[in-house]
C-alpha cells in the first residue's frame, strides 16, 4: 500500500502506514528524515501521541470553514501553546486550498451576539478602509463599535438604528475586502 | 432565607446557609427553570420572565415570594438588587431581614458623589474630579480643563465599566460624553456623569470591611483587582502586590477604610475601593455595599466564610470581633467568562463539556456542571477559579496548573466540529498567568492593553508534534473521540472528506 504524503504548515509528513482507530501505531517520515514510529490514543478532548522521545498531549477542536473544509485548533496540554487553523493537506490539495483563499474578496460583517443597533455610520456603496467605524451596537448593556474588517465597499447594508438583531445576523458586506 | 439571585453566587450563599442550618429558598426566571441554583436550595419559586427586570429585578415579586415561603432573611448576592435601597426598604416593610447594610448606607455610598463627599468629610484622599454630577459635554470639558487631561468619565449611577470612557484630550470629550451618557442611561436609567483625573500607573486595591451597624467595624485585609478588561476585573488577589512594594501604605488604607465604615455605622459586608498609584499614594474611589464577586480570595487568606459572617451578624447570632482576622499566604482568583478574547465581547452559548480542575487549595465556584447554556440574558461569567499558596509565586503556579486542567467546550456536532456561539477566555487566562508582568506583580490596570499578545495565541508554524497531532485528527476522524471501543463503522472524517471532494479513497 502506498502511504499518504502531505503537509501541516511547513512540516512535511509521509505516512508509511495509514492511521486508523482511536488508538494505534503508524510509521512516519518527517521532512524527509528517518522513519519513526508514532503511537496515539484519542480521548474526549483530543489526542495523546507517543514519539521516540516522549509523550505529547493536545486538545483538538475541529473547525468547519465557510468552504466546508475542516481545520483544527490545537492547544498543547500543560502549556499555553495554541495553534489555530491547522490543516493536513495531502499532496495536490495545497493548490486547491490556495485558490480557495484567493478568490474570497468579500468580508461579511455579522452581529457577534444579539443586540440593538445604536448608530449606523456606514452608507451603502461607501468606500471604507480597514478599521473604519461601520456601526455601533449595544449588547449586554455595552456599546460596541463595529469596525471594517478590511478595505472595500459597503454593500447589502440591512440594518437601521433602533433595530434588534440576532446573533450571527449579516449586517453588511465589505466587497472587495480582504 | 430567600436568596434573591442566581448562578454561582446563589449556590455559594445556599451552601453556607445550609451549613448553618438555615432552610433556603431559591427564586428563578423562565430561563432558569431547573437551573443549578434552584437545585441547590430547599424550595424554589418562579418569579417571572427571563429578562432581569421581569424577575431578578422585580422587587414586589421577590418580596411577595419571600413572604409566601415564610422566609425571615433575604440575601441579595451581588448584582441585581444587591445595591438597591428600595429593595432593602421593601424587605423591611414586609418584616424581612435584609442581609446587608441599611437603605440609608446604601443610598449614601451607592451614589458616587455622596460617597466622595463622605470621604472628604473624613479627610480620606480621593482622586481630583468634579464636585458633583455633570450634565453636559461643555460642563465636563470645563472640569477636565481645570484638573488636566487625561480624565475619566464615569456614570454617576454606574459600575462594572458601563458608561465609562477615558478621554486623552479636549477634542474627544464631547463624543465620549455622549456615548458614555447614553450607555449609562440605558444601563442604569440615569445619564449623569462624573469627571475625574486619570491616575497614572494605577492599581485597583480594595479593602474588605464588616460593620455591626452600631459604629463598630473591622477590616479583613485587601484585594488587588488591577487586571481588568473593559473596566471589569478578570484576576483578583490578596495580598496586593503593589502594597507589598509600599508596606507603609497598607495600614493607612486599612485605617481609612475602617474610619469610613465606623462613621457610617455600616452594617454587614462592604468593600472600599481605592486607586493606588505608582508611588504608593492611595485615593478613595467608591464603596460597594454588598458581597463582592472576588470575596473568595479574602476567604482563602483569612479562613473566614464571609457569607456566614454576614448571616450570623444579620441574625444577631454573632458579635462583631474587635479585631480583623489574621491573614496568611496568598490567594489568586480568575474569572472564566463566555467571551471572545479577541475583543472581550460576550460570547454566550451552549456548553457541551465542562471539566473543572481540582487539587490542593483549588476552589471552583460555578453554576455549570456538564452540558448547559450560558444564557444571553445574564452575566456571561461561567466560573470563578481561586487558589491559595503560602506565597504569591506558589499560588500562581497552582493557578497555572488548574487552568491547564480546565476544559470548557461547546457541544459537538455529528461531524466532530463544535457548534454554537460559545467562546471562552480560557486560553487568555492560561497566557495571563504566565505573563511576566503578572508574575512580577507589575499589575497596573492597563496590563492587558500593554500586552496585546494575551488576546491571541502566538500562532506561527506548528512544531513536529502539533503537526502530527493535526494530521492524525484529520485522518482518524471524530468518531474515535466519542466512542471508547474500537468496533463499529468508521465515520472517519478522512473518508467523508474524500467522498465529499469526489476523490478516490
Amino acid at each position: 500500500m502506498s502511504g499518504i504524503r502531505g503537509k501541516v504548515g511547513p512540516v512535511a509528513l509521509s505516512w508509511k502506514t495509514i492511521p486508523r482507530g482511536p488508538r494505534g501505531t503508524a510509521q512516519l517520515e518527517i521532512d524527509g528524515g528517518d522513519t519513526l514510529t508514532v503511537s496515539w490514543r484519542r480521548d474526549m478532548d483530543g489526542i495523546w501521541i507517543e514519539l521516540p522521545d516522549g509523550l505529547y498531549g493536545f486538545d483538538v477542536r475541529s473547525v468547519r470553514g465557510d468552504d466546508g473544509s475542516l481545520s483544527f485548533d490545537l492547544s498543547e496540554r500543560g502549556s499555553a501553546a495554541e495553534w489555530r487553523g491547522l490543516r493536513f493537506l495531502r499532496a495536490g490539495e495545497e493548490a486547491m486550498a490556495g485558490a480557495g483563499g484567493a478568490k474570497s474578496g468579500n468580508a461579511k460583517v455579522k452581529a457577534e451576539m444579539p443586540g440593538k443597533i445604536v448608530k449606523v455610520f456606514a452608507v451603502e456603496g461607501q468606500a471604507v478602509a480597514r478599521g473604519d467605524r461601520l456601526l455601533v451596537m449595544e449588547a449586554m448593556k455595552m456599546e460596541n463599535e463595529i469596525l471594517a474588517p478590511a478595505a472595500g465597499k459597503v454593500s447589502g447594508l440591512s440594518v437601521k438604528p433602533g433595530e434588534s438583531v440576532e446573533a450571527g445576523a449579516l449586517l453588511l458586506t465589505v466587497v472587495g475586502g480582504a | 432565607m430567600l436568596i434573591a439571585n442566581r448562578g454561582e453566587i446563589a449556590i455559594r450563599v445556599a451552601r453556607t446557609a445550609r451549613a448553618l442550618g438555615f432552610p433556603t429558598v431559591a427564586v428563578y426566571s423562565d430561563a432558569d427553570r431547573f437551573a443549578p441554583h434552584v437545585q441547590a436550595c430547599d424550595r424554589a419559586y418562579w418569579i417571572g420572565a427571563s429578562e432581569p427586570r421581569e424577575s431578578y429585578l422585580n422587587i414586589d415579586r421577590i418580596v411577595g415570594v419571600a413572604k409566601a415561603a415564610g422566609a425571615r432573611f433575604v440575601h441579595p448576592g451581588y448584582g441585581f438588587l444587591s445595591e438597591r435601597p428600595r429593595f432593602v426598604e421593601a424587605c423591611q416593610r414586609a418584616g424581612l431581614v435584609f442581609v446587608g447594610p441599611s437603605a440609608e448606607n446604601m443610598e449614601r455610598m451607592g451614589d458616587k458623589i455622596q460617597a466622595r463627599a463622605t470621604a472628604d468629610e473624613l479627610q480620606v484622599p480621593r482622586v481630583p474630579g468634579s464636585a458633583g454630577a455633570v450634565k453636559s459635554p461643555a460642563e465636563a470639558a470645563s472640569v477636565a480643563s481645570k484638573i488636566g487631561y487625561p480624565v475619566l468619565l464615569k456614570a454617576a449611577a454606574g459600575g462594572g465599566g458601563k458608561g465609562m470612557r477615558r478621554v486623552n484630550e479636549a477634542g474627544q470629550i464631547a463624543a465620549a460624553f455622549e456615548g458614555a451618557s447614553r450607555e449609562a442611561l440605558s444601563a442604569f436609567g440615569d445619564g449623569a456623569m462624573y469627571v475625574e483625573k486619570l491616575i497614572l500607573e494605577p492599581h485597583h486595591v480594595e479593602i474588605q470591611v464588616f460593620g455591626d451597624g452600631k459604629g463598630g467595624a473591622i477590616h479583613l485585609g485587601e484585594r488587588e483587582c488591577s487586571v481588568q478588561r473593559r473596566h471589569q476585573k478578570v484576576l483578583e488577589e490578596s495580598p496586593s502586590p503593589v502594597l507589598n512594594q509600599f508596606p507603609d501604605t497598607r495600614p493607612r488604607m486599612f485605617e481609612a477604610a475602617v474610619r469610613i465604615t465606623k462613621h457610617l455605622r455600616y452594617a454587614g459586608a462592604g468593600t472600599l475601593e481605592f486607586i493606588v498609584d505608582g508611588e504608593g499614594n492611595y485615593y478613595f474611589l467608591e464603596m460597594n455595599t454588598r458581597l463582592q464577586v472576588e470575596h473568595p480570595v479574602t476567604e482563602w487568606v483569612t479562613g473566614v466564610d464571609l457569607v456566614a459572617m454576614q448571616l450570623l451578624l444579620a441574625a444577631g447570632e454573632l458579635a462583631l470581633p474587635t479585631e480583623g482576622p489574621d491573614r496568611s499566604g496568598s490567594s489568586v482568583e480568575v474569572r472564566v467568562y463566555a467571551e471572545d478574547p479577541k475583543n472581550f465581547l460576550p460570547a454566550p452559548g451552549k456548553i457541551g463539556v465542562i471539566d473543572p480542575p481540582s487539587g490542593p487549595f483549588v476552589r471552583w465556584d460555578s453554576a455549570f456542571r456538564g452540558p448547559g447554556e450560558v444564557s444571553m440574558f445574564y452575566d456571561p461569567m461561567i466560573a470563578k477559579l481561586s487558589v491559595w499558596g503560602p506565597t504569591r509565586a506558589e499560588a500562581l503556579q497552582r493557578m497555572r496548573v488548574a487552568l491547564d486542567e480546565l476544559r470548557i467546550e461547546a457541544p459537538m456536532a455529528p461531524d466532530g466540529t463544535r457548534e454554537g456561539s460559545l467562546k471562552t477566555n480560557l486560553g487568555f487566562l492560561r497566557r495571563l498567568v504566565r505573563n511576566g508582568d503578572v508574575l512580577a506583580g507589575n499589575t497596573t490596570t492597563d496590563l492587558i492593553e500593554k500586552h496585546p499578545e494575551l488576546k491571541a495565541p502566538p500562532g506561527g508554524a506548528p512544531g513536529r508534534e502539533a503537526a502530527i497531532a493535526a494530521a492524525l485528527a484529520r485522518m482518524l476522524g471524530q468518531a474515535a473521540v466519542t466512542q471508547e471501543g474500537e468496533s463499529g463503522v468508521s465515520h472517519s472524517v478522512w473518508s467523508w472528506q474524500a467522498r465529499r471532494e469526489g476523490a478516490r479513497s
